[in-house]
């Protein structure tokens, strides 16, 4: 057991650096209304970007910055295929992601590259010791969750925030909703890529394949948060805060997954298991608890 | 005056489907009018407020306002010029957002959305006194979302919100005063460049005036300074020329009877107070009759009656019906 405890705080820099990846998506997911599945590729195009700077050099917060870029160029892709040539949100997602792989394997021009010897931020890094580094991810995240709060507070984040809800009220009230997709959805991977640069200093290696199931675990995060958050508080910081939360919960029932088993090999299997569950939790109590509360209610009245 | 000139709309056109909506339609409306449409099913009229908005293109034939052609402009460019209501409660407003959030969306219509927040002080009390006005007590509900309104509540909050936009700024009054007054172009700017200049002028007189005055305070300055521009402003205003126009798509057809006749006495009452050309599409002839100043009735693709001023206040249901079979017994032979 004292081995199980002994990986939490890398469990919780896990979850808070997924959990930033998992806000990335929600604004896809939950503000456009639109599952965005780029992100898989996007995650490995920002921790591949951020890699390959950093061998040759870059200190990290520009590497960092070049990496966000990187991710809006990804949803900028996407955009385009959805908004001016037709393609529906999934294809169109899928495509890039495809698209991605080899875009990824270009950058990084090899399928993993070590940077734990280039560390700039010395304190992400796992091997200096796992607990200085959650104040540097929480603070990220916290410095993310602040700065879409405003955003989507503005009048401009508004109106994506409308797009999302009802397109067609968005039009009559004379919204651009193709503008408001492709500034969404660039935001979205720019932050997803984000996470994606962050996991791979925080490794100290960067892969082609580490995007591989991102959106799975974006997704839930997101639900996760919104089963626990939903009845505390609906503003849209909280709810943020939740999605992080989410994160952070999701690896620490996989890590349970993973100590308790011990079979690496069964590890994709359980994590869609365990995103399954979660996603279907929402489901099972409303249709199958409520209604079952229900008919017992009724029997109850007609005796 | 809005005008829809030879338009032609085919769907699903070279098909065994092939349907024509509309078939060379014409007409026109005078500002300030509020005209009720009556038709049967695929009579034309949706495709023809679809076509109004932006929302449809013609196959032939355009839109024009005030003689300009609109017919090229995008739905979300045209926007300022159009509020629509549609059937479908849910439609018209965002069912994730905030009912003051909707409010402020419609209010930004027409104008630059910046990254200021989206609401301030001023516009909140302004919007809480709005929905006041509808007597639904939605004053206290104003960071409800909008979707788990009723949806006589939602129709009603879509009509306050048809009658928001934001306010155009100077240069676009003007501009817009050239492109869309009726006669001479040249002679429009001129008229509205002089005013313009005329009215800053002795705006800008007046405030000399204050700064060279003594014995005033900081605030009694301000708040003349203040009440100038009003009057400034409001001069400027007098040449806006592009009022919105309501278009109304059975607004009330998924509403119960009493929730039917509330809103549709909302829209009368927002339609007189901010004297709104408005078109409005009703299956019921009664309410066809009763409200508005003109009738139009679609058959088929075609217009086959237009009747207003004193002929129409005198129409009966029976009349009406009267004209239907007499369409149907004509389009038969």
């Amino acid at each position: 057991m004292a081995g199980f405890f002994s990986t939490l705080p890398s469990v919780l820099d896990q979850g808070i650096i997924w959990g930033i990846m998992a806000i990335g998506v929600f604004i896809t997911f939950r503000i456009l209304d639109f599952a965005d599945l780029t992100v898989d590729g996007s995650f490995a195009t920002g921790g591949c970007t951020y890699a390959i700077l950093l061998s040759v050099g870059f200190p990290a917060a520009p590497a960092f910055l070049i990496a966000f870029l990187a991710g809006t160029l990804a949803g900028l892709i996407t955009a385009l295929l959805h908004c001016y040539l037709g393609i529906p949100g999934i294809l169109a997602g899928i495509l890039t992601q495809l698209m991605l792989w080899s875009i990824n394997l270009k950058i990084l021009g090899r399928a993993i590259l070590n940077v734990a010897n280039r560390d700039s931020l010395i304190s992400l890094n796992m091997s200096s010791g796992v607990y200085t580094t959650i104040p540097i991810v929480l603070g990220i995240a916290l410095a993310i969750i602040i700065l879409l709060y405003w955003f989507f507070g503005t009048k401009f984040g508004s109106s994506i925030r409308s797009t999302g809800s009802n397109p067609d009220m968005s039009k009559a009230n004379g919204i651009n909703i193709n503008s408001r997709k492709i500034v969404a959805l660039m935001l979205s991977n720019g932050i997803v890529a984000l996470g994606g640069a962050i996991l791979a200093q925080f490794q100290g290696s960067a892969e082609i394949n580490m995007g591989r199931g991102a959106i799975v675990i974006g997704l839930a995060a997101i639900i996760i948060g919104s089963t626990i958050g939903a009845k505390l508080s609906k503003n849209f910081a909280v709810s943020l805060l939740f999605v992080l939360a989410g994160g952070i919960i999701y690896f620490f029932v996989y890590q349970l997954i993973v100590f308790f088993t011990n079979e690496p090999e069964l590890l994709k299997m359980l994590s869609a298991i365990v995103v399954a569950i979660f996603l279907a939790i929402p489901y099972i109590k409303n249709v199958y608890i409520k209604n079952a509360k229900a008919k017992r209610q009724r029997a109850k009245e007609m005796e | 005056m809005l005008s829809f000139k030879n338009v032609t709309k085919v769907f699903y056109q070279g098909t065994s489907d092939q349907k024509v909506a509309l078939d060379n339609v014409s007409f026109t409306i005078n500002d300030g009018e509020f005209v009720t449409i009556i038709g049967g099913n695929g009579s034309g009229k949706t495709t023809t407020l679809n076509i109004l908005a932006g929302t449809l293109n013609p196959d032939r034939g355009g839109v024009l306002l005030n003689n300009v052609d609109i017919t090229n402009m995008r739905e979300d460019q045209r926007a300022k010029y159009f509020a629509r209501v549609f059937q479908d409660p849910q439609k018209g407003t965002a069912g994730n957002m905030q009912v003051i959030e909707n409010l402020a969306i419609a209010g930004t219509k027409g104008g630059k959305r910046g990254f200021s927040w989206y609401i301030n002080k001023n516009k909140k009390a302004e919007y809480a006194e709005l929905l006041k006005s509808l007597g639904l007590g939605l004053e206290t509900r104003m960071t409800t979302k909008a979707g788990v309104l009723s949806g006589g509540q939602r129709q009603a909050l879509t009509l306050l919100m048809a009658t928001l936009r934001a306010e155009p700024t100077h240069k676009q009054i003007i501009k817009d005063y050239v492109t869309f007054s009726m006669g001479d172009k040249e002679k429009a700017r001129e008229e509205v460049t002089s005013a313009y200049n005329n009215a800053f002028i002795e705006y800008k007189g007046k405030i000399k005036e204050i700064s060279k005055q003594k014995g005033l305070g900081f605030k009694e300055k301000r708040n003349l300074k203040k009440q100038y521009y009003k009057e400034f402003d409001e001069k400027v205003r007098k040449y806006d020329l592009t009022k919105q126009i309501l278009l109304l798509d059975e607004h009330t057809a998924a509403l119960d009877p009493k929730t039917a006749r509330k809103v549709l006495e909302l829209t009368e009452k927002i339609v007189r107070e901010n004297q709104m050309t408005t078109l409005m599409i009703t299956h019921n002839m009664k309410d066809a009759i009763t409200y508005g100043d003109r009738l139009i009735m679609f058959y088929e693709g075609h217009i086959i009656h237009d009747i207003s001023g004193d002929e129409k206040k005198k129409l009966t249901v029976e009349q009406l019906l009267k004209m239907f079979d007499e369409a149907e017994r004509n389009s038969v032979k």
